[in-house]
């Protein structure tokens, strides 16, 4: 055998010796061990928890968004900067979008616009004789049932004469009808809203929370009707297109900025006084603005392995100076410097590794349990566990120890035998 | 004539600090050759233990000559000193430096951790030499719950299990009562019989007399070095035979 591969030989038996004996030291005082690991437990376990978390929050909004339509172009009233989001968003009213832009789109729009609706919407009290209850009403189009994808599941929804005649009809969001009716017909009952007479025709199919919103806690009534009589406005909050193919969505976006430019009345260089964005470019908006909260998350939660880390070195300077008079036994009956060292070091990777599994599967349990209970509160909330969370999370904290643990193995390393062997 | 196994000449040793040079070796010569049991005897400070460092590789020498085996070792470096202790010294201490995690078997292995050795050779070879020192039924012990005497004697048998060429044994009677010791210088003279070579530093004159040779060092200077004419004797039981 070369003096090389005697080398390799000895060094690599020299590791599992020191991993066993490393577990033996670890097992003989568990409390110790256990408060030594425990900044590594916590570290490891927050860095897993707000990856995971991080990433379950993530998709939670990402279907949110998903869920009312990736091929849907949305147009909203006020200027925007290329990334920011319109003066309408933020709460201020703006009033440049009216009910014929959207008529004018739908006729003189690319081929590709399936179809298209309108949103207004207010907040009122519903009255059903002594029962009261406080909703949001959206007024809306027709085709609302085609752009959103959904339907009713008893009577009807509005028709295109109802949308444009004032007609005091109204289709009930599947809460609303429980709160109102409990468990009689709604059908062709009279509801009051803002002390004008309703007629219901309709109940919405059910559809739990989606962008944003709870769609079943409102009730929906033609546009004019809520433009004229609950709100005296004239101008729409918002217009809705839905286009045939992903791939037409940018055709879409200029046929509509044109349409809307020449009713506008802009000149060439004058900025827009509406905002077109495709459901597309909202995800990728919000995919970077959540990845970049997921890491400043991690960040935050790294500065626990930091201080773990701190925590390790600590102990581990104490074990050396605790076991002075072993180290100098080691090297009198023979143990080089880089035996010494190894010995420490393989220490220090073997607690921090520990306390880096059982923060794993710490980090893992809390996770599963914070999915359970988004889940069970109803809200689309995918479990993300990833292998690179836990290869980061085991990587981490081995090298936690290494790092953290190499000065007091050096420490160890440079006493002297003699004085180490009279240590007390 | 045979090479002497150890070899030192005009050997000095000094300690320096920003302060202070202090002198403790003035420049020893003397030879030990291979089977030799002999004492260096000397009272405290007088330089016995730093000379018991510098034979046994835990030290290095300022200026003059060490031959180990023919060899001129004065100037090794860090790593090989360690493995002139791993392959060539014994150490039996006067507080026996046992593990107290670890059993005795486990305290014997531990100076064949760093040699090539495999696990079993390595548990084979220790439980041979506790038995051989008395100590067979008592492996799995820890050194806690040993009396003084057995301690050394596990001591004794850590500072066998690498075959050594010398075994330096540093007042290893110190910590013991008169019996227990006695039966430690027992063993220490039968290692000796079958041709080990034994070096004890002491500063006792009637145990440096169970030696066969011994050098008497005062103030860091050889003042004798005699062969012994009566001999002190112990048997197994710990009692003195003349």
């Amino acid at each position: 055998m070369g003096k090389y591969e005697r080398r390799v030989d000895e060094v690599s038996m020299n590791i599992i010796e020191n991993i066993t004996s490393s577990w033996e030291i670890i097992s003989r005082s568990k409390a110790r061990s256990f408060l030594t690991m425990l900044g590594i437990i916590i570290g490891v376990m927050a860095v897993i928890i707000v990856m995971s978390v991080g990433a379950g929050a993530q998709s939670l909004i990402l279907n949110q968004i998903k869920s009312v339509g990736s091929n849907l172009v949305g147009v909203l009233p006020g200027s925007s900067e290329e990334d920011g989001p319109p003066a309408s968003v933020l709460g201020i009213v703006v009033t440049t979008l009216k009910y014929d832009d959207g008529r004018a789109i739908l006729k003189k729009g690319c081929d590709c616009i399936e179809s298209l609706t309108m949103y207004v919407s207010g907040n009122e009290t519903i009255n059903l004789d002594d029962t009261n209850v406080n909703t949001t009403f959206t007024g809306t189009t027709a085709s609302y049932l085609d752009v959103e994808d959904t339907n009713v599941v008893e009577g009807r929804f509005f028709s295109e004469d109802e949308e444009r005649g004032v007609a005091r009809v109204v289709v009930l969001g599947d809460e609303v009808r429980e709160k109102l009716f409990g468990d009689q017909d709604p059908i062709g009952r009279r509801i009051r809203i803002k002390k004008t007479n309703f007629s219901v025709i309709g109940v919405m199919k059910k559809r739990g929370i989606s962008g944003f919103q709870n769609q079943d806690d409102q009730v929906f009534v033609p546009i004019s009707t809520a433009q004229k009589l609950l709100l005296g406005i004239n101008h729409v909050n918002m217009i809705r297109a839905k286009i045939d193919f992903p791939e037409n969505i940018d055709n879409a976006v200029e046929s509509m900025e044109n349409i809307l430019r020449d009713r506008h009345g802009l000149d060439f260089g004058e900025e827009n006084d509406f905002t077109v964005r495709s459901m597309a470019q909202g995800l990728d908006a919000l995919s970077s603005i959540t990845d970049a909260l997921k890491f400043f998350l991690v960040a935050i939660a790294s500065i626990a392995l930091v201080v773990g880390g701190f925590g390790i070195m600590n102990i581990m300077l104490a074990n050396v100076q605790e076991r002075t008079s072993e180290i100098g036994l080691r090297k009198a009956v023979g143990a080089k410097s880089s035996y010494i060292v190894t010995q420490f070091l393989i220490e220090s990777v073997v607690i921090t590794f520990l306390g880096g599994v059982i923060g794993i599967v710490l980090g893992i349990l809390i996770s599963i349990l914070v999915a359970k209970i988004a889940q069970f509160m109803g809200y689309k909330w995918d479990l993300v566990i990833t292998f690179g969370s836990i290869l980061l999370g085991s990587g981490v904290s081995i090298g936690i120890g290494l790092i953290f643990g190499i000065i007091p193995a050096r420490r160890a390393s440079k006493l002297n035998a003699i004085e180490a062997l009279r240590y007390e | 004539m045979p090479t002497p196994l150890i070899k030192v000449e005009k050997l000095k040793k000094q300690f320096e600090n920003e302060e202070f040079v202090t002198k403790i070796l003035h420049g020893l010569d003397f030879e030990i050759n291979k089977g030799e049991f002999v004492s260096i005897m000397g009272p405290s400070g007088s330089g016995k233990s730093t000379l018991m460092h510098i034979l046994g590789f835990l030290d290095k020498l300022t200026t003059g000559k060490f031959i180990f085996e023919g060899q001129d070792v004065s100037e090794l470096e860090d790593d090989q000193l360690a493995e002139m202790r791993s392959k060539k010294i014994g150490f039996v201490f006067q507080s026996f430096n046992l593990l107290n995690r670890a059993s005795a078997l486990e305290n014997v292995m531990l100076p064949l951790l760093y040699t090539n050795m495999s696990k079993e050779a390595r548990i084979k070879r220790a439980t041979e030499l506790l038995d051989s020192v008395g100590l067979g039924h008592r492996l799995h012990h820890s050194p806690n719950k040993l009396s003084g005497g057995e301690k050394q004697r596990v001591a004794i048998a850590r500072a066998l299990v690498n075959n050594p060429e010398v075994i330096f044994a540093d007042e290893p009677t110190g910590n013991l009562d008169s019996k227990s010791g006695l039966q430690v210088m027992k063993i220490l003279q039968d290692l000796n019989e079958d041709g080990n070579t034994i070096i004890l530093v002491t500063h006792e004159k009637y145990t440096a007399e169970h030696a066969k040779r011994i050098i008497k060092i005062v103030d860091g200077l050889i003042v004798d070095d005699h062969e012994v004419g009566k001999r002190q004797w112990a048997n197994t039981n710990g009692e003195l035979t003349k």
